[in-house]
């Protein structure tokens, strides 16, 4: 969608505070040469670590990009 | 243990709540059963009952909150339905004054209305922007996937005034954002329901499935072969949402990152009694999933644990009902911890969806889980891992469709 920007309206505004843009952004750079694969159905531990390297990642750069942004560990009813 | 002085309506309470139980952040109120279209996938079975709550059960509700030590120092006030439109705006203004003057003075308050949008006007608009009360609409995508289910009792589609509600809200300025509800039709529209969203300037979607609860009891997603088609449907969308950063926010990709990056294991508020509280038009008090209020089950009878003219949340806690409901929906989320290597970013499941799925609070793997947790978070996971440079690799420099879209935050 990043190659087609002409289609969205004038009016539209961004949407505010989105903590994956922000990630994105984040991790945006040499992402094409540092592809991994993928996979879904790891066991417990290698979840875990997975989840722990993003985090990582993520919060390495957090003072340039997340300062603003609460993380708060709630799961909230959605309807 | 921590003490604490709350003070409404010149009454003082001060009670002893242990420092780290959840505080009471979201009152869900339901004006009315009634709703004014007849979805097909609805989990409601009284909405066509016209009932209103009085303005008297509503003042007996904002005490029974305002006096719990529960409450924390925010409360959202969710208006839910049925279709809470459907009540005059007249009855809001007096609503939303009653409860301003009730409430405690240090009680930060706001109010959320979730609306099909089928009777939402200029007059509404000026009325959310008057009180900043948050709007959501619940929009399907295009017409052909929102009109499959989302008709009227005579059944003609709503989309075309859902849309109306869009335009009127755009017009006078005013943020809202979109609930879908996913069904078996729409797993193969990725790309059309992200260009609708983009056409109609919408920024902010949140994607429900097609549950079953309540009076819903089949699903069109509840197959197995389905959930792979749902899977490549989070992640085509993940993949259109990140491939433009800013453009739009789905609270499922955000709320999924927000867990995976919290430093502390996440906690779900449906676990967790009075977190949230929700208040039905005629007084009865539920707790939990606020699909509760109303629903019945040949194992509880009803989740109607007290009544706001009958005492507080803290007679609600003391009856058998509530004791019983609440453990077992404990024993579930220990079971979950026990059991499931999403419990640290998922905090147990959401209780409604065990009872209607399997007939049991203590049960864990559902369809909604499945669906809503686990497949959004592996999603996200994989989405970040196939896109992000080693950490060794230091500063990365942000694209310049990045710098903009974080250039638009307030």
């Amino acid at each position: 969608m990043s190659n087609k920007p002409d289609r969205t309206p004038p009016s539209i505004q961004l949407a505010a505070v989105s903590l994956v843009a922000a990630v994105a952004c984040v991790l945006a750079g040499s992402a094409h040469a540092s592809r991994r694969p993928a996979s879904a159905s790891l066991d417990d531990h290698e979840l875990s670590a997975r989840v722990a390297a993003i985090a990582a990642r993520v919060r390495a750069d957090e003072t340039r990009l997340l300062p603003h942004l609460r993380l708060e560990p709630k799961m909230a009813w959605r309807n | 243990m921590a003490e604490l002085a709350l003070a409404g309506e010149g009454l003082a309470v001060r009670a002893h709540i242990a420092a780290d139980t959840p505080r009471l952040r979201l009152l869900v109120l339901q004006p009315t059963p009634f709703c004014n279209i007849d979805c097909s996938y609805c989990y409601l079975s009284n909405r066509q009952s016209t009932a209103r709550m009085s303005l008297q059960t509503l003042a007996l509700a904002c005490q029974r909150v305002f006096e719990s030590p529960r409450l924390g120092g925010q409360l959202e006030v969710a208006w839910h339905g049925g279709e809470p439109l459907a009540v005059p705006l007249s009855w809001y203004d007096d609503a939303i004054a009653l409860i301003a003057e009730r409430r405690p003075a240090s009680l930060q308050l706001s109010h959320r209305f979730q609306s099909n949008g089928v009777l939402l006007n200029e007059d509404w608009a000026r009325f959310f922007a008057r009180t900043q009360a948050r709007v959501g609409l619940s929009i399907d995508g295009p017409a052909d996937l929102h009109d499959a289910n989302r008709r009227t009792r005579r059944g003609q589609g709503t989309h075309e005034k859902a849309m109306r509600a869009v335009r009127v809200l755009r017009d006078q300025g005013l943020p809202f954002h979109v609930i879908t509800v996913l069904t078996e039709r729409a797993l193969e529209d990725a790309d059309r329901l992200f260009a609708f969203y983009v056409d109609n300037g919408i920024t902010e979607v949140g994607f429900n499935i097609e549950e079953i609860e309540g009076a819903n009891a089949r699903s069109s997603l509840a197959d197995g072969a389905v959930e792979a088609r749902y899977r490549t449907f989070i992640k085509r969308f993940f993949g259109l949402v990140w491939d433009a950063p800013g453009l739009l926010k789905v609270r499922e990709f955000e709320s999924a990152l927000e867990c995976l990056l919290a430093e502390e294991p996440v906690w779900d508020e449906q676990n967790s009694p009075f977190a949230i509280v929700s208040v039905a038009h005629d007084g009865t008090i539920s707790t939990f999933s606020p699909e509760l209020l109303g629903a019945r089950h040949a194992r509880f009878d009803d989740f109607a644990f007290g009544h706001v003219a009958e005492g507080g949340l803290a007679d609600v806690e003391q009856t058998a009902r509530f004791r019983s409901v609440s453990s077992e929906i404990r024993r579930g989320v220990e079971a979950c911890e026990r059991s499931c290597r999403y419990f640290r970013w998922c905090g147990g499941g959401a209780p409604a969806n065990k009872l209607f799925e399997t007939g049991r609070f203590d049960a864990t793997e559902t369809m909604h889980c499945r669906l809503t947790r686990q497949a959004v978070l592996d999603t996200v996971i994989a989405g970040i891992e196939m896109r992000s440079a080693p950490l060794a690799g230091g500063q990365t420099p942000a694209r310049a469709s990045c710098a903009e879209a974080m250039e638009s935050r307030p």
